[in-house]
């Protein structure tokens, strides 16, 4: 892998994560 | 410490910092007669504010952070995420119109409340930022007005959204949730601060005289830096800093470039600089005597963070700058280990340091091997480009599978070594690149 594209991994992770936790949250709160 | 372990530590903080908006509007009351689509909304909404205030935080310059990386790998990691702070803002107010289309007459600026004109003036500056990013060139904007409109509109983007939600208020009702709006902003406020005036202070207190500009082969120029106060501020060989010349550190006329001098060298400092725009066409003009300002040392693209029984260099171009700190410094140690560099170049004749490089190969155990684009008449090296092939041909298999290779040229330079270093074996925890264009 290259340099570059770890970089690229990180903002997808970190990106997914952020739109999961998200919608996790938008689920809670109409509970 | 392992790069992972810090980088996995990293993201954790980044996501904590991001997220963290949503475990305060959990802790308030709910709005009553939301749905899912609503509070999704609202979600992407506070999340991407907070990477907003994030994006500050990344370019701040902080070297802890920036250490197991380099901050070309920052600025990277910058523009990415940009990307999708923007995409979850702009959702913010399209799932609002979807759920009820009557949301939509709250675009209309003229009759809107100032609520929603600020939220809609958030988001014009965002796309601002993001169309004069990517179309810089395109759109001819120099460097320094772009990073000037860069830095306003960052501003715009972030201080519109806080009015935005003071005036939606549904956030702010409770005394807690005001502290912590006043919490964030004011940490956003204290990183502008520092970058704007702190960082500037202090290099304004440290400045430098310009010694000698020195033309260099391939339209290179050296510039020799001395303290006014006697002591340059300690480097690594291989990283680079920002420089400010002909301006004070206040404003945006500074830009990143590599040292290019050994760092025994206790007395002055040297920058490499290859002419490719306005800026750097004109550093043949500076005077010796003249005043100039040093932010740095940054990067993490050095040898001498690294145990290796020896060191592969390939450079492409104006790439050989951080290259010769190394190899000038090891020079000054008297270090004897096995040294391979590998000099991309269009003709002979561009080969910057090419008779520095010479002598260099007296005094270190090191082979010089120039590869050229565009090869003379007569020329008997090699040609063409740097492949998989080339690299085996000019270091053994025992030896390849034990060094440590740097890798710093030109963008389409470094895919091609990357991936022909790939071809051949190498893990990539063994390979160091830099990538100067930053911008």
């Amino acid at each position: 892998m290259k340099r570059q594209d770890s970089t690229l991994m990180a903002a997808l992770l970190v990106s997914a994560t952020i739109l999961a936790v998200t919608v996790l949250f938008a689920v809670v709160r109409v509970m | 410490v392992n790069r992972w372990a810090v980088g996995a530590f990293w993201i954790g903080v980044y996501l904590v910092f991001s997220l963290s908006p949503l475990l305060f509007v959990m802790l308030g009351e709910r709005p009553p007669g939301r749905d899912f689509w609503t509070e999704l909304s609202v979600g992407l909404g506070f999340v991407g504010l907070a990477m907003l205030g994030l994006q500050f935080a990344i370019t701040a310059r902080f070297r802890r952070v920036a250490a197991p990386y380099g901050i070309d790998i920052i600025l990277q990691f910058h523009r990415q995420i940009s990307l999708f702070a923007f995409a979850i803002i702009f959702a913010h107010p399209i799932i609002l119109f979807v759920v009820d289309p009557e949301n939509l007459a709250l675009l209309n600026v003229i009759d809107a409340p100032w609520r929603a004109r600020f939220g809609v003036g958030s988001l014009v500056a965002l796309i601002a930022i993001i169309v004069t990013s990517i179309w810089r060139e395109a759109l001819r904007l120099r460097y320094e007005v772009w990073r000037a409109l860069h830095a306003v509109l960052a501003l715009v983007a972030v201080a519109f959204a806080l009015f935005h939600i003071l005036g939606v208020g549904h956030y702010i009702s409770l005394p807690w949730m005001q502290g912590l709006w006043i919490f964030m902003t004011a940490g956003t406020l204290v990183l502008l601060l520092w970058i704007r005036l702190v960082k500037p202070l202090r290099m304004l207190s440290r400045p430098y005289r310009i010694e000698a500009v020195e033309e260099e082969r391939g339209e290179s120029w050296t510039v020799t830096l001395r303290p006014e106060d006697g002591k340059p501020t300690p480097f690594q060989p291989g990283q680079f800093a920002w420089l400010t010349m002909r301006r004070n550190p206040f404003g945006f006329e500074e830009h990143p470039f590599s040292y290019s001098s050994s760092a025994r060298k206790r007395d002055s400092v040297a920058f490499t600089i290859k002419e490719l725009g306005d800026f750097t066409s004109k550093i043949g003009d500076l005077e010796p005597g003249e005043r100039a300002y040093i932010d740095g040392p940054y990067g993490a693209f050095t040898n001498e963070r690294y145990e290796a029984p020896g060191f592969v260099f390939i450079a492409g171009g104006v790439g050989i700058t951080p290259v010769m700190s190394m190899l000038r410094t090891l020079a000054d140690w008297e270090d004897l280990r096995p040294l391979l560099l590998i000099f991309g170049n269009k003709t002979f004749e561009e080969a910057t340091f090419r008779e520095e490089l010479e002598a260099l190969e007296e005094r270190l155990n090191l082979t010089v091997v120039h590869v050229l684009e565009e090869p003379h008449e007569g020329w008997e090296g090699e040609s063409g480009f740097v492949d998989a092939d080339l690299v085996r041909r000019h270091i053994d298999e025992e030896q390849i599978h034990r060094r440590r290779f740097f890798v710093c040229g030109p963008n389409p330079m470094m895919d091609a070594v990357e991936e022909a270093l790939d071809e051949v074996g190498i893990p990539n925890d063994r390979v160091l690149t830099e990538r100067f264009d930053l911008v």
